[in-house]
């Protein structure tokens, strides 16, 4: 009879193995959660939200048992465009844009959202991913970088059209002069005669 | 820490702990979670000592999800809530639901299921799944009326657990069905030959 490569070993060892190996799991997968500084969430194919990581509630201050079996819109501002991003993402498998999270406390964080559509391992549709970056600092430095380029503009254009109009007046006084000094040469022509 | 005498328990708790039957740590886990985000560490730690002086320790920090627990330790502990934190029958409801929105296992089966319909009629598979004994079926479901019957056999450990039960139910329902009530109808513990819950929804 032919000998296999198939381990030996009793199935009490194997089970007891796979348990430590679960257990790991399970310790890696808490604890790479909490250390996550990005705001992650799993939704269930209908949208409800099943699980959050610690950055999550620190960023909405909505906790576990606040937010978990609530739907994704509670969390945002622009409740249409949620469902919408979830039909994209569902359709081409990721979809990414800017929303405006309202927190817990009525704080409103501008965030950029990602949703991922997540497939079994037969291809079956079970739900999505979904990341938020606070980019309120981000969007209120921009802002003001708008805001001091928008006033420099604003001073630039004031002071050429001071210049212009400062131009126009040395031109005129040019065309005048040069007006002026033609009515001299012509009347010390009439003289001569 | 206050000291309570438990004493009187130490009866109850060994008759509990001797019922055969397993269940997930994940359920243990979230039952204490629930407890620690109630009434902070002060309630679970009053819980957990109590648990060790009755000889059976447990620490919300050590249980594994995935590994096996006596199932009368879960009844233990609901019974502890009430005798050590005052939980009311409606807390005891409360805390399991809210113990269903932090179980690891929970999440991990409810991420999947499409419909209420889909959920009630796998209670089964799902039960078994976490617990060793016990049956639990969907012994009815009527869409157009908008109701279903649970019938959970061969599973006697304490009144207090049928509380538990319901609201843990409920809070896997809610995973899919916003508007979902729950109702016990039948108790084993009262003479019926099962315990019964009675599902409606909107």
């Amino acid at each position: 009879m032919a000998k296999t490569n198939i381990s030996k070993k009793p199935v009490k060892d194997e089970a007891k193995i796979l348990q430590a190996d679960l257990d790991e799991l399970e310790w890696y997968i808490d604890d790479f959660s909490t250390f996550l500084p990005l705001a992650v969430c799993t939704l269930n194919p209908l949208g409800i939200i099943v699980n959050v990581n610690k950055a999550f509630e620190v960023l909405t201050g909505y906790s576990v048992l606040d937010i978990v079996r609530e739907p994704l819109s509670v969390v945002f501002l622009e409740k249409e465009a949620v469902g919408k991003m979830e039909e994209k993402a569902k359709q081409k498998g990721i979809s990414k844009t800017e929303l405006t999270a309202i927190s817990k406390n009525g704080r409103k964080i501008v965030t950029t959202v990602s949703i991922a559509a997540r497939k079994d391992k037969k291809g079956v549709f079970i739900g999505y991913f979904v990341a938020m970056t606070d980019i309120t600092e981000l969007k209120n430095l921009q802002m003001n970088l708008e805001g001091q380029v928008a006033r420099k503009t604003k001073e630039l254009q004031e002071k050429l059209a001071d210049l212009e109009k400062f131009a126009k007046l040395v031109v005129g006084r040019e065309l005048k002069m040069i007006e002026l000094k033609n009515k001299i040469k012509e009347m010390e022509k009439a003289d001569k005669i | 820490m206050i000291m309570f005498d438990i004493s009187y328990l130490q009866e109850e708790a060994d008759r509990l702990m001797k019922i055969p039957g397993v269940q997930k740590g994940a359920v243990l886990k979230s039952h204490l979670a629930a407890i620690k985000e109630r009434g902070g560490t002060e309630s679970l730690a009053k819980i957990e000592k109590a648990l060790s002086d009755l000889g059976y320790p447990l620490k919300l920090q050590e249980i594994k999800s995935m590994r096996e627990y006596p199932e009368g330790q879960t009844a233990l502990v609901s019974l502890l809530c009430q005798k050590l934190l005052g939980y009311t029958d409606e807390d005891i409801f409360n805390q399991a639901f809210a113990a269903s929105k932090l179980s690891f296992f929970g999440q991990l089966v409810m991420r999947t299921f499409l419909s209420f319909e889909q959920v009630i009629k796998n209670v089964s598979r799902y039960w078994r799944k976490h617990v060793s004994v016990g049956e639990l079926e969907c012994y009815e479901f009527n869409k157009k009326e908008k109701f279903a019957i649970l019938r959970l056999k061969k599973y006697v450990f304490h009144p207090v657990v049928c509380l538990s039960l319901a609201g843990y139910f409920l809070g896997m329902f809610r995973y899919v069905q916003p508007n979902v009530k729950i109702k016990e109808t039948r108790c084993a513990h009262k003479g019926a030959p099962f315990h019964e819950f009675k599902v409606t929804w909107q």
